[in-house]
């Protein structure tokens, strides 16, 4: 990757130059992917340029796996910013801060976001890490001693996570009060069914231990689209939402005809159907006579349209405090914290999750994974097994991970307010963490991993910059 | 895909000799690096002898002269949490601490730690190298940012174990028991470096088990300590590592053993550095060239010169810890 920018001295950005060379291996696929979006989309840029090469190599297929492209031209484009902020002698913050777009500019037309959360990310993230005062004690703390600490920061937005239809989900409400839910969506592991149980909860009033779950049955449920692109919440959550909404509807027209209501006078309460201006006039939803005769409500639920001209994505801001043995050349990542906008927070637990485990991923690029082939000789992939290609253990993580969530529900998305969240997060973490490696040290990395074998030559040198 | 093997649970270490005497048979302690070997093919077996129930290998007992008797099927666990040996041994004690994962800790033994099979990918990997009787080592054209820069000779593999620097660096020696009887080898001449043997490993001859290993008594004014440089935090083998055995008296240095790991395809006894350092008192004039030395006859492949700087900085920052302690 080759970058140049340009700058004004009040920190706005004016140009921003990239190109890339990426290996496809021996077959058209994914190499370069979408390594040059960021450079066009993630700030106010004037004047851009990118061009993207893939060549074909006589080795295996090129594929990405986890935010195709974004946290590659993140490594440039967030260290770019880091040294462009020195050069004009602004806070790093600051500069990202003077240069946030409310459109897509990498879209033609420009059509504006529904949300941007990137300025909250910024000011919360940096706030909750106190990044002002760690930078002043770093500044002042330089000197004597060979372990050396600085801080970084980065910020990120991935091109996906708003969703899309298609997607279709069936609630059933049963005469005793429980609920079924069927849906074709997949849980990877990412706590989708949870999330989906909590629409429904909150929808019907249901308690989550009264729901039951069935999904990604090709035989039992409705078609849905797969598990990635971080979309699965915004797709298939407002389909749910629809298909609990549809019961809501026609339990409240039964119980409507029980009272003698209009059914626009009445509302879900717990596990009774109650009217809003005289909450004692009420019936059990067990004695709603239409329900007890047929015995079970059916809604159905699709997903609509996103909204036009407008792109929805998730924004997030990381910062990290990391710890360079001047003598050796192993870092330590001593915190890092994740602050993102992906619209409404469904669930805090499988949000810190999905941001527990983005930055342990942008570790892995940072500090200890590689694809390494044979070059020059057979082509063979070197590290194909546990061992040899390193993922970070528990002991490459923080102790101090923190997930700090900027919950602002987007309306204008979908009707359950959420974007995705999963593969933004891994796109800020190893340029956060070359970027402290440069405060803590000043010698800028311009290859991953970071480990000895890089920064070793380079310390040696008293080096400003590693030789790729 | 492992092929098929019959497997032999020994209650004797003579039935194990006599089973190792037959075909391919390959022994088994902890399994963590046989299994490893079967899978990748490093070699066939038809028939695992398994010593792991050999009672009298385990444990660990004092030495009529007051040094330690360690059976070899300790596990690294053992032998990184025995109180004895973090007391008087405090290198071995580090070295075990740092190798693999907690979980092949618990499971590899320290007999097999010594014996493990070397870990260059090429050599694991489907390439018929030098090692495996092949006509070449593809390291040296090839990708080579973890092998050696001391002691390589058509081979160029690093000696994988961390306990062997600090073993060697406190003049332990193995005991061996095969067809022809026992005896024991010191550890500094248990290994086979390529320009002897470039497939072999160690002096073991076919049917011969390590049994155990026997330190002498720590010396007086002894400081030891084991240091390790890995890519990744744990379950790593060294990019760079040192054993150090320092015995000081009134201040002066009277006795340096150096023993690096990461560095050669046997633990590698730094000659120049133990001299220099030998009848000099640890200052930073002493640590600075003592850590130089380390290093001045060092011949990097392609990928691995950033070794020479990590081992200086590594042994200087160690040797300045010694001589805080």
């Amino acid at each position: 990757m080759r970058l140049k920018a340009g700058v004004k001295k009040d920190g706005t950005l004016t140009a921003l130059e990239f190109s890339c060379t990426a290996t496809g291996g021996a077959y058209p696929a994914g190499g370069t992917s979408l390594i040059d979006w960021l450079v066009r989309d993630l700030y106010l840029r004037p004047n851009v340029k990118t061009e993207m090469k893939d060549v074909y190599i006589n080795a295996g297929p090129a594929r990405p796996f986890r935010a195709p492209g974004h946290p590659q031209g993140a490594w440039a484009l967030e260290q770019m910013m880091d040294t462009l902020a020195q050069k004009i002698d602004m806070d790093p913050v600051a500069f990202r801060l003077r240069n946030v777009p409310s459109y897509s500019q990498g879209r033609a037309g420009n059509p504006p976001y529904t949300t941007t959360g990137l300025a909250e990310c910024l000011i919360e993230g940096a706030k909750a890490f106190g990044w002002e005062e760690a930078r002043t004690h770093i500044r002042k703390s330089k000197g004597e001693g060979h372990l050396k600490r600085g801080v970084g920061m980065a910020s990120g937005l991935w091109f996906a996570g708003g969703g899309n239809p298609p997607s279709t989900a069936v609630v059933k409400l049963f005469s005793d009060g429980s609920v079924n839910l069927n849906m074709g969506v997949s849980d990877i592991g990412t706590g989708t069914k949870t999330v989906m149980t909590m629409i429904v909860s909150e929808e019907l009033g249901v308690k989550p231990n009264m729901i039951q779950i069935e999904h990604a049955d090709t035989g039992t449920t409705q078609y849905a689209t797969p598990s990635g692109g971080s979309k699965t919440v915004p797709t298939d959550g407002p389909a749910v939402r629809a298909a609990a909404l549809s019961v809501k509807q026609q339990l409240l027209s039964f119980a409507a005809a029980d009272l003698k209501a209009d059914d626009m006078s009445l509302t879900l309460s717990g596990d009774e159907v109650v009217s809003v201006k005289d909450p004692s006039f009420k019936v059990k939803i067990r004695d709603v006579t239409g329900l007890k005769k047929r015995g079970v409500i059916v809604g159905v639920g699709y997903r609509g349209p996103n909204p036009e001209g407008k792109v929805v994505n998730p924004f997030a801001a990381q910062f990290c405090e990391v710890e360079v043995n001047i003598m050796t050349a192993e870092v330590r990542v001593i915190r890092l914290l994740g602050c993102h906008d992906s619209g409404r927070v469904m669930n805090r637990l499988t949000y810190d999750n999905q941001v527990f485990g983005g930055i342990t991923m942008g570790i892995g690029l940072a500090m200890t994974e590689a694809r390494i082939l044979d070059r020059g000789q057979t082509g063979k992939m070197m590290n194909r097994n546990w061992h040899d290609y390193k993922l970070p253990t528990s002991l490459d993580v923080p102790d101090e991970m923190i997930s700090l969530p900027i919950d602002k529900p987007d309306d204008a998305a979908n009707t359950i307010g959420a974007k995705g969240l999963g593969e933004p997060v891994t796109i800020p973490t190893a340029p956060a963490i070359a970027n402290a490696v440069y405060n803590a040290v000043g010698i800028r990395m311009t290859g991953t991993p970071i480990t000895p074998l890089r920064l070793c030559p380079a310390l040696e040198r008293g080096g400003k910059e590693e030789t790729p | 895909m492992i092929s098929g093997f019959s497997y032999m649970k020994v209650k004797t270490i003579q039935d194990a000799v006599s089973g190792l005497a037959k075909g391919s048979a390959r022994i088994h302690a902890g399994g963590t690096d046989l299994l490893g070997c079967l899978q990748d093919h490093v070699f066939s077996s038809d028939m695992v002898v398994s010593i792991s129930g050999l009672k009298e290998l385990k444990g660990t007992r004092e030495t009529p002269e007051g040094g330690l008797s360690v059976g070899a099927l300790n596990t690294i666990t053992d032998i990184s949490e025995s109180p004895v040996i973090r007391d008087r041994y405090p290198a071995l004690a580090q070295a075990a601490a740092q190798v693999a994962s907690p979980q092949l800790r618990n499971q590899g033994t320290i007999g097999g730690n010594l014996c493990q099979k070397p870990r260059c990918w090429y050599y694991r990997g489907e390439f018929h190298c030098l090692r495996k009787g092949g006509d070449r080592c593809y390291a040296v054209a090839g990708e080579s940012y973890y092998h050696c820069i001391f002691g390589g000779d058509g081979c160029y593999i690093v000696h994988p174990s961390d306990t062997a620097p600090a073993l060697v660096a406190y003049g332990a020696a193995v005991n061996i028991i095969g067809p022809v009887g026992m005896r024991t080898v010191s550890l500094d001449h248990f290994y086979v470096s390529p320009s002897k043997d470039v497939t072999k490993e160690t002096v073991l001859e076919p049917g011969e088990i390590v049994t155990g290993i026997v330190l002498p008594p720590p010396v007086k004014g002894l400081k030891s300590s084991y240091r390790k440089v890995r890519a990744r935090r744990s379950w790593d083998f060294a990019l760079a590592g040192v054993a150090l055995s320092l015995q000081i008296s009134e201040g002066k240095v009277t006795n340096a053993r150096i023993v690096l790991s990461g560095a050669a395809p046997i633990p590698w006894l730094a000659f120049d550095a133990e001299k220099a350092l030998t009848g000099s008192i640890l200052d930073s004039d002493s640590i600075k060239r003592t850590a130089a030395l380390t290093v001045n006859r060092a011949l990097p492949l392609k990928h691995n010169a950033y070794k020479i700087p990590l081992f200086i900085g590594m042994i200087e920052e160690e040797l300045i810890n010694i001589s805080k302690a």
